[in-house]
């Protein structure tokens, strides 16, 4: 039944946001993208300078939901058995016994991730993209549900391994948190002079509600008008001058499917245009590759989709 | 004497050139040259009524003039987003966002951005050469008035334009996208707008300036270069890359193996060696990959030089193209003392090269054998040399004999004025003539392509 | 920028009215604004363009001939009548031309190599302004005095101007400030034109070369050296043989007084032409007529002729009006030209009034050192003929002829001073002292001013007469006629002769040259020059055609914008929501392209508060975003209140004030 399905679904949001919300304060906007990336099924790549709470993000959000949660923190020495699992041989079966990675988790948060060298980062987003990990010829399946927080830092450019450009459309959206207001962070210091809030954060809902969260996005109606005009945001992306590589088919399933999360979220039953442009640069913008010159020449990618989203006649 | 009174006249002229171009819109330049002619031609009113037309125009202009100067200022405040980075000679796009105080819509009203000052100095205009000079005559080379207008070329790095503000509503808020063409590298700095108003006939404007002090750098103008077999093996660097990560010390990891007698100690893989109850050691890869030295010849005797920006230009198109090439590059050249730049992985340190690029002059007072040193100091770290040279003299050619002789693999690239094809004296070393290049200005982009 | 459609084609016809040449402005006007009909375009390369500024420059080149031909007085004033001729194919090019501008480069010979690459591509000027001012120009330049030209030129103005207002304004104010404009500069051209009047009156006595009829001023007493130049007034030439000198007169005076001689009682009377046109009946025929031809140039207006004493009959005069007075002074009033007429006269006899007391007086200043003279040449005593060889024994063995001037002492007048003293003097000298002495003999004696006609030219085959052959002499009555009494020493052409400058050959001849070609194109008459310039006119066109024809054709191809076509089913469309977008649009808010309706209500809510922030909106905007995204079809009750709510909306709004564009 539609309207009980997704008046839950607002609730169940609503519980989540305001859990994290007593710990991340001013951060209003961020929690509603990553959460609707989160219902919408994708991945998240947080990018922004350090100590602005990303983990911390990524630690309320999972705490706040009765999943599981683990983290990896990457460095240059890692290996990729480090994050899928090894098989070890047990002396006394005689038999290999697989030890799961910390992958085979529900949350995964992946501090640094362009700290590790190209071929650990691969064998994570291969993870990613197949929900599977093959080992000794035997496929293990990942959780469900399973979501990624990624972390990078911007600053920090001498021993890191910038994300392969094809690679980056893995993640649905990229997003950023940056500094809050004066009030705002003389809260946090006020909060966090006894101890640090999110030790009280309890579990707001359970696994069921949260797999039916993410069911629940599938029964919003997004109208064959609005499928057009993502398909038309994302197609311009290929034709800008400057720009290497444009969007894929991916960033258009996955603009409709955040798109809808966002909906639900907002207790809509269908899409509106205005949730498609507030996601749209999100979406977009990382899985663009910019010519070297164009970057030179001061182009940012985020520009580039924003230069799109207000010059491409919107469905009204 | 005579030079300081030429100085201020031109300066004079500059100046009042300047303000009759604000203004007046090309209108009112067009109607004012009719008004002139008018005048001329029609002081005989009795045989023709070419003076009723004189009189007309005028009055129009003048009732523009006055309008013009009864100007009250318009609330409107101008903010610019500028991008980090511009390059010279391609166009720079930026918003500016205006916001209207007044309650009341504002239209038809336009603005130009106020940047650098390009009239030069009187030491500059006295000192600098303008290349090509002697080619003048006497009277030209004496009141320096070509010297003057290239100076002016040279320091006014975007031109003057008028732009159009987007109308604005009553307290409302518009952005517009503005383009300019830097000309030139360095620092762009922006002191403010000049918001505009024409009168009602639009032939005059009312200017007020609104201060809104910005700069943008302005990289040099980069080439494209074919994919490049540059020279030099990759050579094995002990302890990794340079600048490597914090956390972790030896190159990547590539497999556990077994202990093998003669491995180092630190290298065991703690975990699995208990597991298995044999010594398994961490392999590492070693990183491979070359560092190749781009030598930039800065010595030249005038300030401006054309093979000195193209030098740069050509120097910053191998900074592009080895970053994506997964090459390392040092710049060396010499300023007021000699630099090296390293780059390490990321494109951080890239942008950090050729922002240095764009702010390289030239080095006056020394000569080529400055940059020998340094360069013969540094040469065991690097796989590869990339040279470029503004000229083929006795030093330049010591240089890289000194470098040929060591065993470094060299590509030199020359930049001249004079014909590539007519051979140079003398001729590169033998064995040489592969890795060895001259450009001439005007064809560079050809000229590399031959690489 | 381009002008607005028409002007030009209004200008040109307007100059065509004025200039006479309507036939051609018609096909000119219609060429080129025809442009917005006729669809081809054609794409002219730099040098194309250069070739056709070239050949603007030749027809340029032919006007000026054709009009220093015609006038060479006003060459200039017609050369500027014919520019729009001139310019015209350019001009063409640039209506039919892709880019609808052409390179500006490629206009002058001194900028094609001059500028670099780079500046000449952005040197791209559209002339459609600057001829519409040409023409404008060009029309006034055609046109001396019609009342109502102002206003056509003050409409056109307007016109031109319209486009390039500002929007700030709201029309009546540049109405208004137009209006002014045009008072001013009507005030401005009334002023102009009364000025330049009260400058010409006021120069006139300084600058005019001919003499005056009623006074004459001569150089006595003077101390500059008295140099004339060799240029050429006039020529003569006679079928028979002449004796030189001929004298010339061109007026005569009666009372002196202090240095100046004035004609009393000379008002001049018309006279009639006979029956051909050109010839005219001054006195009374007589025996023993010669007859000379004259070549005269005359200025425009009035001028005195210079005919040999005893004239009775001009042929061959075509002048406007012709005057005499009773002391001999003929005057014609005329356009500018040469004329070439010949003079009947007798010579020797001098056609002049009855003399009366005036011609006796003798001046009180001068009459000292005159009656001092009279009585040491006893001339009482002597008889007419006696007087007068007595003066010229008198003056011809005792006097000289000089250009000098010098100083005299202050307690004697410069003439007692020439007659006691100096003894040397210019020929005003001698005619004035002659006059003096002849009255104070009792001979009743008059002053004349004229020319001496005593150089035969070799290489003109006629008699010249310079302005240094400027003479003067008296007239005296005896015997019952006036006759002519030249005192000066008659060695003096000779004297002045040698003053003359070195280069008198070479300027003698430019000026023979002058003269045949000034002979020759006036007999070339108006009608056929304008035959000869249609010629051409249309002989250009035709080349210009043909030479176009054989270049690349290019068609003007329209592009069609590509409008993001929504999928033929898309719900809503029909929805009434978008008449609040309408009626916000003719309020003059845009939406941007890229705007959802809330983001764009949101930004209004800022400066239109009245509509964007009204409550009632934002559930009329879900309606709307309902009917248009959402699942199903909207149910019947929704339809309805979107539909009342609307109307609602856009009916409480509409009183509200409608924005202006003032600031």
């Amino acid at each position: 039944m539609p309207g009980t399905g997704l008046s839950s679904g607002r609730t169940i949001y609503r519980k989540i946001a305001d859990n994290i919300e007593k710990v991340m304060r001013g951060q209003s906007g961020a929690i509603r993208l990553a959460l609707a990336g989160f219902a919408g099924g994708g991945h998240i790549l947080l990018e922004d300078c350090p100590g602005t709470g990303k983990t911390t993000l990524a630690k309320t959000l999972a705490r706040s939901m009765d999943i599981t949660f683990k983290r990896i923190q990457f460095t240059p020495d890692l290996l990729p058995s480090d994050i899928t699992g090894v098989s070890i041989f047990d002396p006394k079966e005689q038999v290999f016994r697989f030890h799961q990675g910390p992958i085979f988790t529900n949350i995964l948060l992946v501090d640094e991730i362009n700290r590790a060298s190209p071929r650990t980062q691969s064998a994570l987003l291969e993870a990613m993209a197949e929900r599977q990990v093959s080992i000794d010829g035997q496929l293990h399946p990942l959780e469900n549900p399973f979501f990624v927080i990624a972390t990078q830092n911007p600053v920090e450019s001498h021993g890191t391994y910038p994300l392969p450009e094809g690679q980056m459309d893995r993640f649905a959206l990229q997003s950023r948190l940056g500094y809050v207001s004066t009030q705002e962070e003389v809260a946090i210091l006020t909060a966090q002079s006894h101890g640090h809030p999110i030790e009280a954060i309890r579990p707001c809902a359970t696994r069921q509600e949260v797999l039916s969260l993410r069911q629940q996005i599938d029964d919003v109606y997004i109208s064959e008008e609005l499928k057009h005009y993502i398909v038309t945001l994302v197609k311009a992306t290929r034709a800008v001058p400057g720009v290497r590589l444009g969007a894929s088919p991916r960033a258009s399933l996955a603009l409709m499917k955040t798109a809808k999360a966002l909906c639900l979220i907002d207790g809509a039953d269908f899409v509106t245009p205005d949730h498609i442009q507030e996601l749209a640069v999100a979406v977009i913008a990382h899985r663009l590759a910019l010519d070297p010159q164009a970057r030179f020449a001061g182009r940012t990618a985020r520009q580039v989709v924003e230069e799109i989203v207000h010059g491409t006649p919107v469905p009204t | 004497m005579l030079k300081s009174f030429l100085y201020k006249s031109y300066r004079f002229f500059y100046t009042s050139d300047q303000r009759r171009r604000r203004r007046f819109t090309l209108a009112g330049l067009v109607l004012a040259a009719i008004v002139a002619i008018t005048a001329i031609t029609g002081l005989d009113t009795h045989s023709t009524l070419v003076h009723q037309v004189f009189t007309l125009l005028l009055s129009v202009l003048l009732l523009s003039l006055v309008w013009s100067k009864f100007l009250a200022r318009i609330d409107i405040a101008a903010t610019r987003h500028l991008p980090q980075y511009a390059t010279a000679g391609e166009p720079l796009v930026y918003r500016v966002a205006f916001e209207n105080r007044t309650a009341k819509m504002q239209t038809a009203l336009s603005f130009y951005e106020n940047t650098t000052d390009p009239r030069p100095s009187l030491e500059e205009l006295l000192s600098v050469k303008e290349p090509g000079e002697d080619k003048r005559n006497v009277w030209d080379r004496n009141i320096l008035y070509y010297r003057w207008l290239w100076l002016i070329s040279k320091r006014r790095i975007i031109d003057d334009r008028f732009h159009a503000v987007p109308d604005l509503p009553a307290n409302g808020r518009l952005e517009t996208r503005v383009e300019v063409t830097p000309r030139s590298r360095g620092y762009l700095h922006f002191y403010g707008f000049e918001i505009a108003r024409t009168d009602p006939f639009g032939l005059c404007r009312a200017l007020f300036s609104i201060p809104a002090p910005q700069k943008v750098i302005v990289l040099p103008k980069r080439y494209r270069l074919p994919r490049l077999s540059l020279p030099g093996a990759r050579r094995h660097h002990a302890r990794g890359v340079r600048l490597a990560a914090s956390i972790g010390n030896y190159g990547e990891f590539v497999s556990l193996r077994d202990y093998r007698p003669g491995d180092n100690l630190r290298q065991i893989h703690w975990k699995s060696s208990a597991k298995r109850n044999e010594w398994i050691i961490k392999e590492y890869q070693e990183e491979f990959y070359a560092r190749q030295a781009l030598i930039l010849d800065t010595f030249s005797t005038s300030a401006h030089s054309d093979r000195f920006e193209e030098a740069v230009s050509i120097a910053a198109s191998f900074v592009c193209s080895l970053q994506t090439q997964e090459s390392l590059l040092d710049l060396l050249f010499v300023g007021d003392r000699s630099y090296r730049f390293s780059s390490g992985r990321g494109t951080a340190s890239y942008d950090h090269l050729l922002e240095i690029l764009a702010a390289v002059q030239t080095c006056r007072d020394k000569t080529f054998d400055a940059i020998a040193a340094p360069v013969f100091e540094h040469m065991h770290l690097f796989s590869g040399c990339i040279c470029v040279l503004l000229a083929w003299d006795e030093p330049r050619r010591a240089l890289v004999r000194g470098l040929k002789d060591r065993g470094v693999p060299i590509l030199v690239i020359i930049v001249t004025e004079d014909d590539p094809s007519a051979p140079l004296d003398p001729g590169p070393p033998k064995g040489f003539e592969k890795d060895f290049m001259v450009v001439k200005i005007g064809r560079i982009e050809e000229g590399l392509a031959r690489l | 920028m381009k002008t607005p459609p028409l002007l030009i084609g209004a200008t040109l016809l307007l100059w065509g009215w004025q200039s006479r040449l309507f036939y051609p402005a018609l096909v000119m006007a219609a060429v080129l604004e025809s442009h917005r009909l006729i669809k081809s375009r054609w794409d002219f390369s730099e040098s194309d363009i250069a070739r056709i500024s070239d050949l603007c420059t030749i027809l340029l080149a032919i006007a000026v001939l054709i009009a220093v031909i015609k006038d060479p007085g006003r060459f200039m004033l017609l050369t500027l009548q014919w520019l729009p001729i001139a310019v015209f194919p350019l001009i063409a090019t640039q209506q039919y031309s892709q880019s609808g501008t052409i390179y500006g480069s490629a206009l002058l010979i001194l900028f094609r190599r001059r500028l670099t690459k780079e500046t000449k591509r952005k040197f791209i000027i559209d002339i459609s302004y600057p001829y519409f001012f040409l023409c404008l120009v060009s029309a006034a330049g055609a046109n001396a005095g019609k009342s109502w030209f102002y206003y056509g030129l003050l409409a056109l103005t307007a016109w031109a101007l319209w486009p390039l207002r500002s929007r700030r304004y709201p029309f009546y104010l540049w109405l208004l400030l137009l209006m002014a404009g045009g008072a001013l500069g009507y005030a401005g051209q009334v002023g102009l034109y009364r000025l330049h009047s009260f400058l010409l009156e006021a120069g006139y006595d300084y600058f005019t070369k001919n003499r005056d009829p009623f006074k004459s001023t001569t150089a006595i007493g003077e101390m500059i050296a008295l140099k004339q130049s060799d240029r050429i007034l006039f020529r003569l030439a006679a079928a028979g043989p002449l004796s030189l000198p001929i004298r010339l007169r061109e007026a005569c005076y009666t009372a002196y007084d202090r240095a100046t001689w004035y004609a009393t009682h000379s008002g001049f009377e018309e006279l009639l032409p006979e029956t051909n046109q050109g010839s005219w009946t001054i006195g009374a025929a007589g025996a023993d007529a010669q007859q000379v031809h004259i070549w005269m140039r005359l200025p425009k207006g009035q001028n005195l002729l210079k005919l040999p004493g005893g004239t009775f009959r001009l042929h061959d005069l075509h002048v406007a009006r012709l005057e005499k007075n009773s002391l001999g002074a003929v005057r014609s009033e005329s356009e500018a030209g040469l004329a070439v007429f010949q003079a009947d006269y007798v010579p020797g006899q001098v056609y002049n009034r009855p003399p009366d007391d005036a011609d006796l007086k003798i001046p009180a200043t001068e009459a000292p050192a005159i009656q001092t003279f009279a009585e040491s040449l006893q001339l009482n005593a002597k008889g007419g003929d006696e007087v007068i060889a007595a003066l010229h024994a008198f003056f011809g063995q005792q006097f000289r002829y000089s250009l000098d001037l010098v100083g005299h002492p202050s307690d004697k007048t410069a003439l007692a001073d020439f007659l006691l003293h100096a003894r040397a003097g210019h020929c005003e000298y001698f005619a004035t002292a002659t006059v003096l002495l002849l009255r104070a003999a009792g001979i009743p004696a008059r002053y004349v001013s004229g020319y001496a006609a005593a150089e035969y030219s070799a290489l003109e085959e006629r008699i010249v007469v310079r302005q240094r052959h400027a003479h003067a002499w008296a007239l005296a009555f005896v015997a019952g006629q006036w006759v002519e009494v030249d005192t000066t020493p008659p060695d003096w052409p000779a004297l002045e002769a040698a003053g003359a400058s070195p280069f008198v050959h070479v300027t003698d001849l430019f000026a023979f040259l002058r003269f045949r070609l000034t002979l020759w194109r006036q007999r070339i008459q108006m009608e056929e020059l304008t035959l000869y310039l249609t010629f051409a006119l249309v002989a250009l066109g035709l080349l210009f055609i043909k030479r176009l024809t054989g270049k690349k054709h290019m068609r003007r191809v329209t592009v069609e914008q590509r409008q993001p076509v929504p999928p033929a089913n898309a719900p809503g469309l029909t929805s009434e929501f978008f008449a609040i977008e309408q009626w916000l649009n003719r309020q003059g808010h845009e939406r941007q392209p890229g705007e959802t309706f809330r983001a764009w209500f949101q930004r209004l809510a800022a400066s239109a508060p009245e509509i964007a922030g009204q409550p009632e909106i934002q559930p009329l905007l879900a309606l709307h975003y309902r009917l248009r995204f959402g699942p199903g079809v909207l149910g019947r009750e929704d339809r309805q209140r979107l539909i009342a709510g609307v109307r609602a909306s856009i009916r409480a709004n509409d009183g509200s004030p409608r924005r202006n564009g003032a600031g």
